[in-house]
C-alpha cells in the first residue's frame, strides 16, 4: 500500500516535471478542487498553457517532498552549497513540487538562488518559474523578492541590449497587472512595480526611463479611474505624478501630445472659476491662456519670501501645478461619481498637500509641529528640528494665504465640500476637519 | 459610517466576555494534537509561532503549559554556528525574523544564554546596509520589518551600540509619507503593519520626536471601522491583528484615546472562537495563534485587567521588559 503511494508520488513528480519543461509557455498553476481519484488517472493536469495539480492528492506530494528535501538536502552536513551539484536534477524537481504548492517557505527560495549561483538553474527560467507562483498565489512576497533577486543580477550586466531589458519590463508589468487585478489593495503587486522603476533608473544603458515614466503616469490614471476603491493603486499614481514633475522638456511634449487634454487649458479654467472676488484680477481664460510661465506662476504666487539667491525654474514649476490641478479636477470628477469612497478622499489629500508643499516652498517655508518656519536653503529637515527655530510671525503666512493660488484652492475646497456633504457624503466633514487640524489651515478655513 | 463601508456587522450571539481559559487550553493543545500536514507547511516560521504562542501564554500568566525546555534546546539547535543568525526551524536558513522571535523567547524566560549572543549580535550587525538599513538575510530583501527586528534584537541583547543607531533610524525616517505613515522601502505605501515596526524602532532609540506624530495619530484613528474593529490600510475589512498594530502604535504616540475602546474591545472579544478557543482575524473564522496573541495584547493594552500589561514597543509583558532594564520611548504631549 504504501509502495503503491509512493509511486504515484513519484509519477506525480515525473509528470510534473515533464509539463515545467515547457515552461516559457506556461502562465498559470493552481490546485483544482477534487475530492477523490475518481477516474484513476494522473492528477497533474495540463491544458491551455496551464498547470494544474488535484486536490486530493496534495497533502501526499507536499509531505513526500518536504521531507525528503528537507532530510536530504537542508539538514547538516549535506546543506553546505557545494554539494547541491551532485543530484541537482532530483533537487530541482523537489523544489519545484514544494514551492508551487508553498511559496511562502522562504528557504527554498534560498536554495534556488544557491543553484542559480552556481549556473544550475537558468535565470530565465526563474522568472517563467516564479511568475507560476504569483498565478496562483498573487500576494506572495517571497516570490516577488526572489523576482527581484533575479532581475536585479541580470540588470547587473551593463552590456545588457535595450531591448532585452525593454522586454524583461513588459513581462513584469504584466505580471504587476494580473496580480493587481486579482487581489485588490495588493501591496506586494504595486511595491514591486515601484521597485523596478527606481531600479531602472540606475541602468547605465541608455534605457529611456522618461518614456516609462509616461507610460505608467498614463496607465496609473486610467487604472485609478476603475478602482476607486483601491489605495494600493493610487498611491502607485501619486509616485508616477512624482516622476513626471521633472521630465524633460522633449519628454514634456510628448507627455502633452499623448493626453487628450490640454494641462494648462485645464489649470486655466479652474482659476477663472475661483479667482478671489475681491481681487482686481482682470484676466479672463483666453488672457491667461497667452500668459507665459513665468508669468501665470507670478501671478499665482506673486510675492516671494526665500533667503536664498536660487533661481526658479518657472516652467517646471509652472508643469507641476498643471499636472496637480488635472490630478485634483479628476478627483473632483471621480468624488462626485463615486460616493463614500476613502480612498478617493486620501488621494485627494496627497494633492492637496503637494500644492501647499509648492506654496510652502516658494515661500521659503516649511512646516514643523503643525507651525510654519523659515527654511534655510539646502539644509534639511532634521537640522530645522535641532535649530528648534521661532514660530514665524503672522506676516508671512499672510503672503501665502493671500496669494492668488491658496484662494484658489480655498475657494475650491469649499465649494466640493458644501457640495459633497449636500449630496450625503459623510467624508466630506472628515475631509474638512483634515484640512483644519492636519494640514493647519483652521485659521483659514 | 455609510452604507458603503467595508466592514463586518458582530452577531448578537457573539462571545461577549473573555474565555481566558479557553485560550489556555487552545495554545496548550497546538502544538500536540496537530497532524503532520499542518505541521510542515508552518515549519517556516515555526519559531515566531513559539513566539506567539508563549508570549500569548505569558500574558495570560499561563506559561507553564509550555514545554520550556524543549523550547529552549530547539532555539539552541536553531542557531547557524557560521552566520550566527537563528532560523525558524532546523534544516531553515537563518534570517532575521526569527532571529528576534528566538530572542524575545529566551528574554521571557531569562535563558539568553542558551544561544550565543556574540553570534547573534555579529549576524545582526552584519545585515546593516551604508544607507542604515537591514536585510533580512545575506540575500538583500531590504525592509523596514528587519530594522525593527534588528533594535528589538540588539536592545533585548543590550548591544544597540553594535550598529550604527543613527542610520538606521534616518533608513526609517526616509520611509516617511506626507501622511506620517511608514511603508516597507521608502516611497511605499502606509501600511499599520510597517507603522508599528517604524514608530517601535524609533522608541526603542528613543528617537519619537522626528514624527509626523499629529498627521500620523490622525490616519491611525482613521482606522477604527463602525464594528469598532481596525483596519490596516484605507478601505479594507477590519482583521483583529490591527488592534495590535494600530494601538501599540497609538500607546507609543501617546494617543490611545483617540479611538473607540468599548467598540473595540467588543470587536476583538467577538474574534474569540467559544467552543475551539483562541482569536481569530474576523468574528466566525478559524483560530490561530498569531491572532490570539494579538487580540490577548489588544485587550491588555485596552487596560483589561485579567491579562497581563503588555509593552508596546516590545509586545512582550511589561514585567519582562522591566526586569532587561529596557526603558523604550513614549512620546510626550
Amino acid at each position: 500500500m504504501e509502495e503503491d503511494k509512493f509511486a504515484l508520488v513519484e509519477k506525480i513528480i515525473k509528470d510534473v516535471h515533464n509539463v515545467l519543461s515547457k515552461i516559457a509557455e506556461l502562465y498559470a498553476f493552481d490546485v483544482v478542487p477534487m475530492d477523490n481519484n475518481f477516474q484513476n488517472k494522473s492528477p497533474v493536469l495540463h491544458m491551455e498553457n496551464c498547470l494544474g495539480l488535484e486536490s486530493w492528492c496534495v497533502k501526499h506530494v507536499y509531505m513526500y517532498c518536504y521531507t525528503e528535501l528537507m532530510d536530504k538536502y537542508c539538514m547538516k552536513p549535506n546543506r553546505k552549497s557545494r554539494k547541491l551539484a551532485f543530484g541537482c536534477e532530483r533537487l530541482i524537481k523537489l523544489l519545484n513540487v514544494t514551492l508551487l504548492l508553498k511559496p511562502e517557505n522562504n528557504s527554498l527560495w534560498n536554495k534556488r538562488r544557491e543553484l542559480v549561483l552556481q549556473a544550475l538553474l537558468d535565470k530565465t527560467v526563474e522568472l517563467h518559474f516564479s511568475r507560476l507562483v504569483l498565478s496562483r498565489k498573487p500576494k506572495c512576497n517571497e516570490a516577488y523578492a526572489y523576482r527581484r533577486w533575479v532581475l536585479d543580477s541580470i540588470l547587473q550586466d551593463d552590456t545588457l541590449p535595450v531591448h532585452n531589458i525593454e522586454s524583461l519590463v513588459n513581462d513584469e508589468i504584466v505580471i504587476c497587472n494580473l496580480a493587481s487585478d486579482k487581489c485588490p489593495n495588493n501591496y506586494h503587486s504595486w511595491n514591486h512595480r515601484t521597485w523596478l522603476l527606481n531600479r531602472l533608473t540606475r541602468v547605465k544603458s541608455n534605457f529611456d526611463i522618461d518614456s516609462l515614466f509616461i507610460k505608467e503616469y498614463h496607465f496609473s490614471e486610467k487604472w485609478t479611474s476603475k478602482h476607486v476603491s483601491d489605495f494600493s493603486c493610487f498611491h502607485y499614481y501619486q509616485f508616477c505624478l512624482k516622476n513626471i514633475y521633472s521630465l524633460s522638456d522633449e519628454s514634456w511634449k510628448i507627455l502633452q501630445s499623448s493626453l487628450n487634454i490640454n494641462l494648462r487649458k485645464v489649470l486655466v479654467k479652474l482659476l477663472a472659476t475661483n479667482f478671489p472676488k475681491d481681487l482686481t484680477i482682470q484676466a479672463s481664460e483666453e488672457n491667461l491662456l497667452s500668459y507665459s510661465e513665468e508669468n501665470l506662476m507670478k501671478l499665482l504666487l506673486a510675492y516671494a519670501n526665500k533667503n536664498c539667491k536660487c533661481v526658479v525654474d518657472y516652467v517646471q514649476l509652472c508643469r507641476k501645478v498643471e499636472i496637480l490641478f488635472h490630478s485634483l479636477v479628476l478627483n473632483d470628477e471621480l468624488i462626485r461619481f463615486y460616493k463614500h469612497h476613502e480612498t478617493l478622499w486620501y488621494h485627494r489629500r496627497f494633492i492637496l498637500h503637494e500644492m501647499l508643499m509648492v506654496m510652502y516652498d516658494h515661500f521659503g517655508l516649511v512646516r514643523c509641529k503643525g507651525a510654519l518656519v523659515k527654511k534655510s536653503c539646502k539644509v534639511c529637515y532634521f537640522e530645522e528640528l535641532r535649530q528648534k527655530q521661532p514660530k514665524i510671525v503672522r506676516y508671512d503666512s499672510n503672503h501665502i494665504y493671500s496669494s492668488v493660488f491658496f484662494n484658489v484652492i480655498l475657494t475650491h475646497e469649499k465649494k466640493i465640500i458644501d457640495e459633497r456633504r449636500t449630496d450625503g457624503d459623510n467624508f466630506a466633514d472628515r475631509h474638512e476637519k483634515y484640512l483644519k487640524f492636519v494640514e493647519a489651515l483652521n485659521s483659514v478655513i | 459610517m455609510s452604507f458603503k463601508t467595508k466592514d463586518v456587522t458582530l452577531s448578537d450571539d457573539r462571545p461577549k466576555t473573555l474565555l481566558l481559559q479557553k485560550h489556555s487550553d487552545y495554545l496548550a493543545g497546538y502544538g500536540l494534537n496537530k497532524d503532520d500536514y499542518e505541521f510542515c507547511m508552518t515549519e517556516y516560521l515555526r519559531m515566531s509561532g513559539i513566539y506567539w504562542s508563549l508570549t500569548a501564554m505569558e500574558l495570560m500568566d499561563q506559561s507553564s503549559r509550555m514545554p520550556k525546555d524543549d523550547i529552549i534546546s530547539f532555539i539552541s539547535s536553531c542557531q547557524d554556528n557560521e552566520s550566527g543568525g537563528i532560523s525558524a526551524s532546523n534544516g531553515h536558513d537563518p534570517h532575521m525574523l526569527y532571529t528576534l522571535s528566538a530572542v524575545q523567547v529566551l528574554a521571557m524566560y531569562d535563558r539568553l544564554d542558551a544561544i550565543d549572543v556574540e553570534g547573534v549580535v555579529r549576524y545582526v550587525s552584519s545585515l546593516q546596509q551604508e544607507d542604515g538599513s537591514f536585510f533580512g538575510d545575506m540575500w538583500g530583501e531590504v525592509d523596514t520589518r528587519f530594522s525593527f527586528c534588528a533594535v528589538m534584537c540588539l536592545s533585548l541583547l543590550q548591544r544597540l551600540d553594535a550598529i550604527d543607531v543613527n542610520k538606521a533610524v534616518d533608513f526609517v525616517l526616509s520611509c516617511m509619507n506626507f501622511d506620517g505613515g511608514f511603508g516597507s522601502k521608502p516611497g511605499s505605501e502606509s501600511h499599520a503593519g510597517l507603522i508599528y515596526c517604524c514608530v517601535g524602532t524609533l522608541s526603542i532609540c528613543k528617537r519619537m520626536d522626528a514624527l509626523k506624530a499629529a498627521e500620523l495619530a490622525w490616519w491611525l484613528c482613521e482606522r477604527q471601522l463602525p464594528s469598532g474593529g481596525l483596519n490596516g490600510r484605507p478601505e479594507k475589512l477590519p482583521d483583529l491583528c490591527y488592534s495590535w498594530w494600530v494601538m501599540s502604535s497609538l500607546s507609543m504616540l501617546n494617543r490611545i484615546h483617540w479611538v473607540d475602546k468599548k467598540n473595540l474591545e467588543q470587536y476583538i472579544l467577538a474574534c474569540q472562537d467559544a467552543e475551539t478557543g483562541g482569536f481569530s482575524d474576523r468574528p466566525g473564522d478559524i483560530t490561530d495563534p498569531f491572532h490570539t496573541l494579538f487580540g490577548l495584547a489588544g485587550l491588555s493594552l485596552l487596560g483589561n485587567t485579567s491579562i497581563k500589561r503588555v509593552n508596546p514597543t516590545y509586545c512582550m509583558p511589561q514585567e519582562t521588559i522591566d526586569r532587561l532594564n529596557l526603558e523604550p520611548q513614549i512620546l510626550q504631549i
